[in-house]
């Protein structure tokens, strides 16, 4: 296995600049996930690192040696397309062998390596069958099957797994991941899904408009997002923002009141140095309390738009601080369309950044 | 009845009159060609022949040497077919897939040849072979057909290559197939059913050709079927049905039988579905 280094590389067609200058270090033995919204340049940067798009500037490396002019079968690297992209001619076992035979092995050599993936994929059943009489979720295995059949240096993933139903998919994305830890190979997996980038990742590589806006372990990207994008990006439900102004009271202590409530919400110290500054305040719907009450002064008080029970959470949609806010929590709330509620942020929660910039503040 | 038995039926009685236009050519073909001289001027025409005679098939092979014509036209037909397909492949997969300067002019350069007439180029055309001293070579068809029909080789199978799902050759290459090596083993086997379609449309103009193989090829022993027909109706004294029509059946059995043979890939083109 192998490591991938990308050095600032960047991609135009044309006038257009999709990719500015990319830098990343992809180690041996990691599975690293690119996500990011669709058309910020997840695939182009895939594609050119398997070879299949040219690289306009910078350099891309594989275990140090640059290969920015090697031809994509010189590479040595496996993708697995979105599409699956099998070979609709061959049965799944010369789907799977294609590359050996190409290679030059031996028939029973072949047909060993090809049953040895077959097994690892549940899929010895289907060796002689065409794509066409396959299921989704059965071609989707062959495509990782034809990958893994071979050794290569690296696995490239590009959205592997969004033409699967939901339930399939979150059965899949485990199969991935055990397969991660069985043949512990280098990995690159496109995708503009967060859970599956969270529940895959190492490591996750945010993009946005062609720029990387942070690389981190998940928890490290939920727990300290360092911009606005990437904070609005990971975690489901979406996290919410408040628009404000730092201010000081009488003690010199920061906070900040939200919309037009007359509530006051402490700030950390550290905000100390950003007084009069306009932010953003984010917390995720996790951290905020929601508690059924009459209106109070003081508190920021939220009216009841929507309930959503899935059982194990309720989701309320809110109106509160003169914008829309999600709440969930994981205790039956008993609440109706139009109930009034005090909201209480969790003070270690907060996620401040800058309103300009979107950098985080805290 | 069922509906859907009520349903196919209308359709047939729909397409009737069609098929009346189609068939009837034929019936015509095959029952003269069975009768005997006479018996074909008799006042009251009948449609079935008194017996199977097989003798205008014979005078035809043996006497007119037809069979001579039928050989020339294969050799020409087929060709005509192989040569431009060996060029148009190439030209199609390069316009395909290939980032090419000026392609849609060429595209365009290639649609505005197919509007001139073959007619009106043939003193030109007689006049280059006569230069190259193929007037009377059976290649210097092989090469005026393909040449002619190439155009839309291309145009057509550079339509059905930019169907096939560009992701295939990707995962070739991946697999570790060179651009040659997944062009043969993965792109030109799904590309059949769009290859046959083309051959089948070159060998029939070809074989359907009149005007150049008249022109080009003056031996009597060098002349095309269709040519051979033209030439039994015009030259005697009397116009011999019997036989013409025993040589236009047996000219159309070529092209049945290619058609026959190719058409298996044309269904097969409309079931694969490997990509999602
Ligand atoms: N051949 C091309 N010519 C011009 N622009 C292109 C071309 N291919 C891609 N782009 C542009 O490059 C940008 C990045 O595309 P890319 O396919 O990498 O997005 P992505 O992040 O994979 O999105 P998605 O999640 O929708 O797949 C897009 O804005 C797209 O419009
Ligand atoms: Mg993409």
């Amino acid at each position: 296995m192998s490591s991938i280094e990308i050095r600032n590389v960047t991609k135009s067609y044309g006038a257009l600049q999709v990719l500015h200058g990319i830098d990343l270090n992809i180690v041996d033995e990691e599975f690293v996930v690119l996500v990011g919204p669709s058309g910020c340049g997840k695939s182009t940067l895939l594609r050119m690192i398997a070879g299949l798009e040219e690289i306009s500037g910078g350099d891309v490396l594989i275990d140090g040696d640059r290969i920015n002019d090697v031809s994509p079968q010189k590479r040595d690297l496996a993708m697995v397309f979105q599409s699956y992209a099998l070979y609709p001619h061959m049965t799944v076992a010369e789907n799977m062998g294609f590359s050996l035979s190409l290679s030059g092995a031996k028939k029973p050599q072949i047909q060993k390596e090809v049953g040895e993936a077959a097994k690892i994929l549940h899929l010895e059943d289907y060796l002689e069958r065409l794509p066409k009489n396959l299921s989704g979720g059965q071609r989707q295995r062959v495509a990782m099957g034809r990958a893994i059949v071979r050794d290569p240096k690296a696995f490239l993933f590009d959205e592997p797994l969004s033409n699967l139903d939901a339930k399939l998919r979150t059965h899949m994305r485990a199969e991935i991941r055990q397969l991660h830890q069985t043949l512990n190979a280098t990995s690159v997996y496109v995708t503009h899904d967060q859970i599956e980038a969270m529940t895959l990742a190492d490591r996750i590589v945010v993009m946005n408009a062609g720029r990387i806006e942070q690389v981190g372990s998940p928890i490290e990207l939920f727990d300290t997002p360092m911009t606005k994008f990437v904070a609005g990006f990971i975690g489901a439900p979406t996290m919410n923002f408040f628009d404000g102004c730092v201010q000081a009271d009488v003690d010199a202590n920061p906070y900040i009141t939200l919309g037009a409530d007359n509530s006051h919400v402490p700030l950390p110290e550290g905000m100390k140095n950003h007084v009069g500054q306009q932010v953003s305040i984010g917390i995720r719907p996790q951290h905020i309390l929601a508690e059924p009450a009459a209106p109070e002064s003081g508190m920021i008080t939220g009216s009841v738009s929507l309930v959503e029970q899935t059982g194990c959470e309720t989701n309320l949609l809110l109106s509160a601080a003169g914008q829309q806010v999600t709440v969930q929590t994981k205790e039956r709330m008993n609440v109706a369309t139009g109930d009034w509620v005090n909201l209480s942020l969790k003070a270690d929660c907060l996620h401040i950044f800058d309103q300009g910039t979107g950098r985080r503040l805290n | 009845m069922s509906s859907k038995a009520k349903f196919s039926l209308l359709c047939w009685g729909a397409l009737m009159p069609l098929m009346v236009v189609i068939l009837f050519p034929y019936a015509t073909m095959l029952s003269t060609a069975l009768k005997r001289k006479d018996e074909i001027f008799q006042f009251e025409i009948s449609w079935l022949p008194d017996g199977l005679y097989l003798g205008n098939f014979v005078e035809l092979f043996v006497n007119r040497g037809f069979g001579q014509a039928i050989f020339n036209s294969i050799y020409i037909s087929v060709g005509a077919t192989l040569v431009s397909l060996l060029v148009a492949l190439p030209a199609a997969y390069a316009l395909s897939r290939l980032k090419l300067p000026g392609k849609s002019t060429f595209r365009t350069y290639l649609l505005i040849t197919q509007m001139i007439s073959p007619i009106v180029l043939i003193v030109g055309l007689f006049r280059l072979f006569a230069y190259l001293g193929m007037i009377n070579d059976l290649n210097a068809l092989v090469f005026a057909h393909s040449a002619f029909y190439m155009a839309f080789a291309v145009w057509m199978l550079q339509s059905y290559f930019d169907t096939i799902p560009k992701d295939l050759e990707e995962a070739a290459w991946m697999d570790g197939a060179s651009r040659f090596a997944s062009f043969r083993r993965v792109f030109l086997p799904l590309c059949l059913p769009g290859i046959a379609v083309t051959s089948l449309f070159t060998f029939v103009n070809s074989w359907n050709e009149y005007a150049m193989a008249l022109t080009i090829l003056r031996d009597g022993s060098l002349q095309t079927a269709p040519v051979r027909i033209a030439f039994l109706t015009g030259t005697l004294y009397e116009t011999e049905w019997n036989i013409i029509m025993a040589a236009t059946l047996i000219a159309t059995l070529p092209v049945a039988i290619v058609f026959a043979s190719i058409q298996s890939y044309l269904i097969r083109g409309l079931s694969l579905g490997g990509v999602k």
